[in-house]
């Protein structure tokens, strides 16, 4: 059986419209529009987040277009049970600018993550295919996060940011800080699961 | 090394951050595809990766041409793999038969390239056979999960879900939407029908007039059937205060505030 949109049985007109798992759908059949509206839609965020690794922005560039290339050629291996598109994306890009940034010898841009970081009422303006639905669901999960992470501890955002940020396994972060690396291991996942808990609690209430 | 059930969920959190270590990283991945509890588990930290990712004041905007630079190069290898499929197969010359009986060689080899050529067709098709179903598959999911979504829509409202006919001049003959409304979890879902697709570069969009200020509900546009179906819409919190839904006529991508007429009304009955 095969299907023209999981939105509904039928071709819509305005792929802008469709959600990333749609897009997604439609780039496993090869279409380059839905590539396009994809890119569109987060490719101001990502290329914001590689620039952590890749501080020049020529070069993020190339980074972000190296991580879309292969958004398109892996599209099958993409599997919904797994995560949501953009966190697919986001583990592509942060692999390509990983690659870059250890080729170029150098650190990420460790900023210390606050409730600064919560910017969001310019993303429409910036992102305008975005539908202000969207943006705005966007918005409330980001202002929660940035909540969320001043409720960690020091030692449990320092892990968080030397491993996804720095690109450094779990062993490597104990081997830098010079703890065991089940200490490093428990403020991961301590730390993952407040932030999961925050993000998806309805209210969005304060965390313990 | 052989990691427990227990052992794979206390590294899903580290796994969706990527700092696992490479044997680690291989054993969660191994597991993923006959666990679907680990492979929740570790969905739901990768929504947190995600918004990690995206958290932070830097957000310029890529150069326009970069998006013409993907598009370029997805087609030019799209060209490629197109060509390298065309191209018949290269074969290698056959070596001169060193054997005494060369009928017998003949028909050996002959034989054997029948076997290969066999199962190299039925290993091509087993393949494409199950991309094909995986494709079904996942596009099956997302078409029920997105089913489910609408029908919680409806639902999980109980005795809050408020239904609003938005109609247009013609009530007869007209497009119109069933609006529905669940005031509980602030969603909803719309139903459009007899609504033709909107101009070349426009799209349709969904306002909430709320305390007489028009709030942005969803941009979308409807299938060359004229149907649409309009899900996740994100609602205030209580119907109070709303006294229409109205839809409009604005560019690709939406507007902050109406542009256009409304052509499609439903009023909020005051009772609610």
């Amino acid at each position: 059986m095969i299907l023209t949109s999981p939105l509904r049985v039928g071709e819509p007109v305005t792929l802008s419209a469709w959600d990333d798992l749609a897009l997604m759908y439609a780039i496993q059949r090869q279409d380059e529009r839905a590539l396009a509206v994809l890119y569109d839609r987060h490719a101001s965020r990502l290329l914001g987040f590689v620039m952590r690794f890749v501080p020049e922005q020529s070069d993020a560039e190339s980074v972000l277009l190296e991580a879309f290339s292969q958004a398109w050629r892996d599209a099958e291996r993409f599997s919904p049970d797994r995560g949501s598109v953009i966190s697919w994306l986001v583990m592509i890009a942060r692999s390509r600018a990983l690659d870059v940034m250890r080729a170029a010898g150098r650190r990420a841009r460790v900023t210390p993550i606050s409730m600064d970081d919560a910017p969001p009422h310019s993303l429409e303006a910036r992102d305008p295919m975005s539908d202000p639905t969207y943006a705005a669901e966007h918005t409330e999960r980001q202002e929660r996060l940035a909540v969320a992470l001043t409720k960690l501890s020091e030692s449990q955002r320092q892990a968080i940011e030397l491993t996804f940020y720095e690109g450094l396994s779990h062993s490597d972060a104990a081997e830098r800080l010079g703890e065991p690396l089940g200490t490093i291991k428990t403020r991961i996942r301590l730390a993952m699961t407040k932030l999961r808990t925050a993000l998806s609690s309805e209210f969005g209430e304060a965390l313990e | 090394m052989t990691y427990s059930r227990d052992e794979l969920f206390e590294l899903a959190a580290a796994y969706a951050l990527g700092a696992t270590t490479a044997e680690e990283t291989a054993a969660v991945e191994a597991a993923l595809p006959t666990s679907p509890d680990l492979a929740a588990e570790v969905a739901s930290f990768r929504e947190v990766v995600a918004d990690l990712a995206q958290l932070g004041p830097d957000m310029p905007a890529p150069a326009l041409a970069m998006r013409e630079r993907l598009l370029s190069r997805v087609r030019r290898e799209a060209r490629v793999a197109s060509n390298d499929a065309n191209k018949p197969p290269v074969v290698p010359p056959r070596a001169r038969p060193w054997s005494a009986s060369p009928r017998f060689v003949l028909l050996a080899a002959a034989a054997s390239v029948l076997v290969v050529v066999g199962l190299g067709t039925a290993t091509f098709a087993l393949l494409r056979r199950q991309r094909q179903l995986e494709a079904s598959r996942v596009a099956l999911a997302a078409h029920l999960e997105h089913r489910e979504t609408t029908l919680n829509t409806l639902l999980h409202a109980e005795k809050d879900l408020r239904v609003i006919h938005l109609k247009a001049a013609d009530t007869v003959k007209g497009p119109g939407i069933q609006f529905f409304w669940n005031e509980k979890h602030r969603s909803g879902v719309a139903h459009a029908f007899r609504l033709p697709p909107a101009p070349a570069n426009h799209a349709y969009q969904l306002w909430a007039i709320v305390d007489g200020r028009a709030t942005s509900v969803k941009v979308f546009n409807s299938d060359p059937d004229g149907h649409a179906l309009v899900e996740s819409l994100t609602l205030p919190a209580t119907s109070r205060g709303a006294t229409a839904i109205y839809v409009t006529v604005e560019p690709d991508g939406g507007s902050t505030a109406p542009t256009t007429e409304p052509f499609l009304r439903g009023f909020v009955p005051a009772t609610y």
